[in-house]
């Protein structure tokens, strides 16, 4: 099957004054149709930076898009000029904020900032624009929608103004739907109410969608398949059941050991020591080498992809056929409920 | 069973959040209704809840940042702010100590590390010349911070270690209640297990107690002994830590513990979600009776007319017409 997206080998760098960042390093994935794909990374790990080259939102300068492709119905995305990347975005692919609260315009109303959408992709009435925005309002699950329409976004609650969020991203029926850490600012309760929009949502309008987050009990629930990137790189790719029943990098492995369960009990957790480096002068070879308990000599040169598995790819030289080591199974059996 | 440390009758806090101008009715927000629950000594409580609960307002109060607007908060059977105004109120400050959420906003940028978590030894008087450089480079050992970096500034440092500096600052005093105000929600996924950990080998290293604030359950489940929750500034259920998540009793607690997504995602393919409509009512008009029953699934007559009262047996507490037939 043809993928909606794909990202080939794009690299990132930022020149600021204290250096030259290597936001994203040589990133390749795809995404497809109807498919709910997880990035997952902790801050700095250049998973938003990768979301923004897609929906070409890199500011240069300081951003530069140093080579790479987002390939996208045939053209490429990094090349397009302002007026083709306009009509892409909202209209085909669309994204979704962290922060309902500043992703928002504060003075204009709800109404006015959904319908025009409509009005800047489509010639539409503003009557007919204003109908489509209710609509959309509706299937979020916001009750009376005509209300709300002439409401400001104060007069919402944080989970209302990510549903409009969401309502706004999906109005002109994209093809893609990024969702950057879509519940990170909202409580659980509310977190679980927008997981269920956007797994109804996928299902009924058949839009793939890109789920940004460090949350991996998110990412476990709604995705199919997941990138987890650490310090500008991908360094693990699998389907959400073999990631995490059978991670196969030392970051997935410690990041799934650190994080404690609710429907099990561990005594201590396994912390990872240090923490993410610094992308201005980031480590000889793999960059997660300073902190991984299993490091050896050859860490010093930078991994390649291995392929221990279909459709699973691991940046470590424990996957080597020469390497005599290999990963310890995790400690409880994953998959079993509790 | 161990002696209560703190023990919380019947809190409240209100603040005032506006007054028309010709005095007319003001607003008033009911921060925290009525609360009350006791801290044992050497354990860890979890209080936890949604934003706007009133959580951080408990805590507040309990070190004496906030005076309360009705009840009291005894530590060792002393009231905590009647002694803050007397003469006892160093040896109170420096007993009850504070961790706060923000690693960034909580620490002065102007200030090296050295004396951030020197400036309570200079207050209190603890220690001084030789000695005090001594106790500052061993509190930022006991954190796992490294001793020569005691000259530097807070924005040399990684939000993780930060929260250390915040924790050794704390330590300072020697104190033996640590109030936590969500100590590891603004830190990365693989940072959050270290700073969890460093907390849990403090305690037993000095034999602290804490009362630890934060909306992640699972967090909370791997530290406490025993777990309060908190619903619009009211207390809905208090039990040790694996019968309430075992046997949760509330609605509100099941439905927030239904909420919580597990990371394994065979386990998240078969689970029951009880998604809770509606938002949170506003706590300057808070429903009558139970405040959740606007939004509970068994809601019946009683509910909307009577505030349930917070009974239990056997350690667990609960709110609610339906279990405290």
């Amino acid at each position: 099957m043809e993928p909606v997206l794909s990202v080939e080998n794009l690299t990132v760098l930022f020149h600021t004054y204290a250096g030259t960042v290597q936001a994203v390093k040589d990133v390749s994935f795809h995404l497809d149709k109807g498919e709910i794909l997880g990035i997952v990374g902790e801050s700095g790990c250049g998973k938003s930076v990768t979301a923004n080259a897609i929906m070409g939102l890199i500011p240069s300068p300081p951003g530069d898009i140093a080579a790479g492709r987002i390939l996208f119905g045939g053209s490429d995305i990094t090349k397009m000029d302002e007026a083709s990347l306009r009509r892409i975005r909202g209209n085909a692919i669309s994204m979704i904020f962290q922060d309902p609260m500043t992703s928002l315009n504060p003075v204009l109303t709800i109404g006015t900032q959904l319908t025009e959408c409509f009005l800047t992709h489509h010639s539409m009435a503003k009557s007919a624009a204003a109908e489509r925005a209710v609509q959309m309002l509706k299937l979020v699950g916001i009750p009376v929608p005509e209300i709300r329409m002439k409401q400001y976004p104060h007069q919402l609650s944080g989970g209302m103004r990510q549903r409009v969020m969401i309502a706004m991203a999906l109005a002109l029926d994209p093809q893609i739907l990024i969702a950057d850490e879509p519940t990170t600012a909202l409580d659980v309760t509310v977190q679980a109410q927008i997981i269920e929009l956007m797994q109804k949502l996928n299902r009924e309008l058949d839009t793939s969608i890109i789920l940004i987050s460090h949350d991996l009990g998110v990412i476990a629930g709604l995705c199919s398949r997941v990138v987890v990137m650490y310090a500008g790189q991908i360094i693990e790719t699998a389907s959400v059941s073999e990631l995490f029943s059978n991670p196969r990098h030392p970051y997935t492995h410690g990041l799934l050991d650190s994080i404690p369960r609710l429907d099990e009990a561990r005594a201590h957790l396994e912390s990872i020591e240090g923490q993410p480096p610094d992308l201005l002068s980031p480590p000889v070879g793999c960059a997660f080498q300073p902190r991984c308990r299993y490091a050896m000599r050859l860490c010093e040169q930078a991994p390649p992809l291995f392929a221990p598995a279909a459709d699973h790819l691991s940046r470590c030289w424990l996957e080597h056929e020469a390497c005599p080591h290999s990963l310890p199974v995790r400690g409880h059996k994953a998959g079993e409920p509790a | 069973m161990s002696e209560q440390l703190v023990s919380v009758e019947h809190l409240s806090k209100h603040f005032v959040t506006r007054q028309t101008l010709l005095g007319g009715p003001r607003d008033i927000l009911k921060a925290v209704e009525d609360v009350s629950f006791s801290v044992e000594q050497g354990e860890t409580l979890g209080l936890v809840g949604e934003t706007g609960c009133g959580k951080s307002t408990v805590g507040r109060t309990l070190v004496g940042l906030y005076t309360p607007t009705a009840g009291k908060v005894l530590f060792r059977g002393q009231n905590v702010h009647d002694a803050l105004g007397g003469p006892l109120a160093e040896e109170y400050r420096r007993k009850i100590q504070m961790i706060f959420q923000d690693p960034y906003a909580s620490l002065n940028p102007r200030m090296t590390v050295g004396d951030i978590v020197g400036e309570p030894l200079d207050i209190h008087r603890l220690a001084s010349g030789n000695e005090r450089q001594e106790r500052i480079y061993h509190l930022l050992e006991q954190v796992g911070l490294n001793p020569e970096q005691a000259g530097r500034f807070p924005h040399e440092f990684s939000g993780g270690q930060r929260q250390r500096v915040g924790i050794a600052r704390a330590l300072a005093v020697n104190p033996e209640f640590i109030v936590c105000d969500e100590p590891i929600s603004a830190l990365d996924v693989s940072i959050q297990a270290q700073v969890v950990n460093l907390l849990q080998q403090l305690q037993q290293d000095y034999g602290l107690t804490y009362l630890i604030i934060a909306h992640d359950l699972s967090m909370i489940k791997h530290i406490s002994r025993r777990v309060a929750v908190m619903y619009l500034g009211s207390l809905v259920e208090l039990a040790p830590c694996a019968e309430l998540y075992a046997n949760p009793q509330h609605p509100y607690t099941q439905a927030l513990l239904s909420a919580i997504p597990i990371p394994d995602p065979q386990v998240e393919a078969s689970r029951h979600r009880i998604i809770l409509e509606g938002d949170v009512p506003s706590p300057i008009n808070p429903p009558s009776g139970c405040k959740f029953h606007t939004r509970c699934r068994y809601a019946f007559d009683r509910c909307s007319l009577e505030n349930p009262q917070f009974l239990g047996q056997n350690k667990h507490y609960v709110a609610c017409h339906l279990v405290n037939k």
